[in-house]
């Protein structure tokens, strides 16, 4: 039995359980124990999907102290001894899992996309060179094999067990840990006016590098289908849009019903941000590039011209 | 107060072709430049240092002897130090390595900030500044996009952070590792004129293993945790698609296809 731990944060316990996903490609479900840890509130939620819950301590722990979770998640793996540890790519992720790898003396994949499984020979399939080939990676030394995954990029809905198991592990640290002694904390946090996560929208309206000039006309197309704009590196690159609305390796990975993508050629990096989605308009003044492979529609065109005509097609509605 | 700017020269990736052949990338052609969020993080740093001008800054890179040049534009800004590490035994040095090698560097120094960018253009793992937090036992940051001045100054720093849809406000207690993002609040400034052709190279070191003295198991690909297996180019799965144009019946036969799915 193979014994996988997932480091489940209390904004995305749900996106947590989208790992059993790798866990099942990795060993085969079946093959695993899997161990979740985290506050204990949010392991309720979870009860079915992970063998084993371990809260984080009677405390609630800051998650943004990574030192604190560093030393916790070593206690763990010193006391279980994990073959694998997968931890989500969020913000907090992406700062906790290489401390971790390091304390641990081990390796780390960054934002995994896939995994290729032959027994023990396990490889970890993510782009490289800014997507324009995908490196299969595997991991030396003794283990344990640790990876990071962005969220969407595996999805599993099943409970895997009727009853998990709790295991009220006592931490070295436990109840010792003051928020004011330490070296960095969190003062305040705000929301950003008006955000919506592009992961959320059935419809994404997408601008690549052929539209950097009209780039805000993307905004009209998206308003009427009800959709949300998305972008390529490209045009993040050029600071014409934030980086949250970024698709592909380096942005976010999406699953929308509907991907219109507008001036974008298609580089592995972006294809790598698409998953499952049902149907792809692709608009691009070449028919042959990249992205049309996969679209159910290719417009070949302008997209500015696209955008304009479709608008007035769609204002004008029915009443021919 | 000593600041550390951790840099690293990419290739110019819409340069760099794939040989499929012989399944491999050909970098020889591509032209190396800063990270653009090392590149705003040691604006960051120049921006402290126009208003405390006691500032001591210095680079940290590590790559090959041909980057030399590139780092000699940097140091004509008002920068004090240049710490470049080449080896041809670190080559192939993965993150983990990278981390152990800059810390072997680092951890001699006296330093009170060490700045450096969130996000590479070429691996984007994100993994050597929060390895060499570990490593150095110091507190860490991403997605940095502004500091109180002042406070960093005077060694409790105020910081700014975005974080998805959210912005954050961190204090934290020097020495400490802040790894920032793209803004428009840092830029560059520019070379002044008489500085073009400075001659900077007696602010420029150069260290090997000769000086870091790693065992040859520590770096390269022996002392890396991890090794690219094999590379290769994605199929994308061809879907059954039709191609039509920016006319009134390609617009139509959009417009039905979007109606007859229930997105309109």
């Amino acid at each position: 039995m193979k014994k996988c731990l997932i480091y489940v944060e209390k904004i995305h316990p749900r996106d947590a359980v989208d790992l059993l996903d790798a866990v099942d490609r990795l060993y085969g479900s079946e093959n695993a124990k899997v161990y979740g840890f985290g506050d204990e509130e949010v392991l309720q939620s979870l009860e079915g999907y992970f063998d084993v819950l371990i809260p984080s301590g009677n405390e609630q722990l800051d998650p943004y102290n990574i030192k604190t979770l560093t030393n916790r998640l070593e206690e763990l793996h010193e006391a279980f001894i994990f073959d694998s540890i997968l931890i989500l790519a969020t913000h907090i992720g992406r700062m906790l899992a290489p401390r971790l790898a390091m304390r641990l003396q081990t390796g780390l994949v960054a934002d995994i996309t896939g995994i290729n499984a032959d027994g023990d020979r396990i490889e970890l399939i993510r782009p490289a060179y800014s997507g324009k080939l995908m490196a299969a990676i595997t991991i030396r030394g003794t283990g344990p094999m640790m990876m990071t995954v962005r969220q969407k990029v595996f999805q599993w809905e099943e409970k895997r067990v009727s009853n998990s198991q709790w295991n009220l592990f006592e931490f070295k640290d436990s109840g010792v840990v003051q928020k004011k002694n330490a070296s960095m904390e969190l003062l305040r946090s705000e929301d950003k006016e008006g955000f919506t996560d592009i992961r959320e929208s059935e419809i994404l309206v997408a601008g690549g590098r052929g539209t950097a000039s009209y780039f805000v006309e993307l905004e009209s197309l998206a308003k009427v289908l009800n959709a949300q704009v998305a972008a390529s590196r490209k045009i993040i690159d050029q600071q014409i849009a934030p980086r949250r609305i970024q698709v592909g390796q380096s942005g976010k990975t999406v699953n929308p019903k509907l991907y219109i993508a507008i001036g974008i050629s298609g580089a592995i990096q972006h294809i790598e941000g698409l998953k499952n989605v049902e149907h792809v308009i692709a608009v691009n003044k070449k028919s042959r590039a990249p992205i049309c492979s996969i679209a159910d529609i290719v417009v070949e065109g302008d997209g500015k011209e696209f955008i304009e005509k479709l608008l007035r097609r769609i204002r004008r509605g029915d009443e021919i | 107060m000593k600041i550390i700017c951790l840099v690293k020269f990419v290739p110019d990736l819409e340069k760099i072709q794939f040989d499929k052949k012989k399944n491999v990338l050909m970098r020889e052609n591509a032209r190396l430049s800063i990270n653009p969020d090392d590149e705003t993080a040691l604006a960051a740093a120049l921006k402290l240092k126009e208003k405390y001008p006691e500032t001591v800054i210095e680079i940290l890179s590590m790559g090959p002897r041909s980057v030399a040049r590139k780092f000699q534009d940097l140091l004509r800004r008002d920068v004090d130090k240049g710490i470049l590490i080449s080896d041809p035994l670190y080559v192939g040095s993965d993150t983990y390595a990278t981390s152990r090698i800059l810390t072997a560097y680092l951890k001699h120094k006296k330093v009170d900030w060490i700045f450096t960018g969130t996000h590479s253009l070429d691996g984007d793992t994100s993994h050597v500044p929060a390895q060499i937090a570990e490593l150095l036992q110091m507190d860490h940051l991403n997605n940095v996009v502004n500091f109180d001045k002042e406070k960093l100054m005077e060694g409790t720093a105020l910081i700014r952070v975005d974080s998805e849809g959210q912005i954050l406000e961190f204090r934290m207690d020097l020495p400490g590792i802040l790894s920032f993002e793209k803004s428009r609040e840092f830029k560059m400034p520019y070379i002044r004129y008489e500085d073009f052709q400075r001659d900077v190279s007696d602010k420029v070191e150069i260290l090997t293993n000769e000086e870091l003295q790693l065992s040859e198991e520590e770096v390269g690909l022996s002392g890396s945790m991890t090794e690219v297996s094999r590379t290769f180019m994605k199929e994308l799965v061809n879907k059954e698609s039709i191609t039509v144009k920016t006319d009134d019946e390609g617009i139509e036969r959009v417009y039905e296809f979007l109606k007859e799915k229930d997105y309109i």
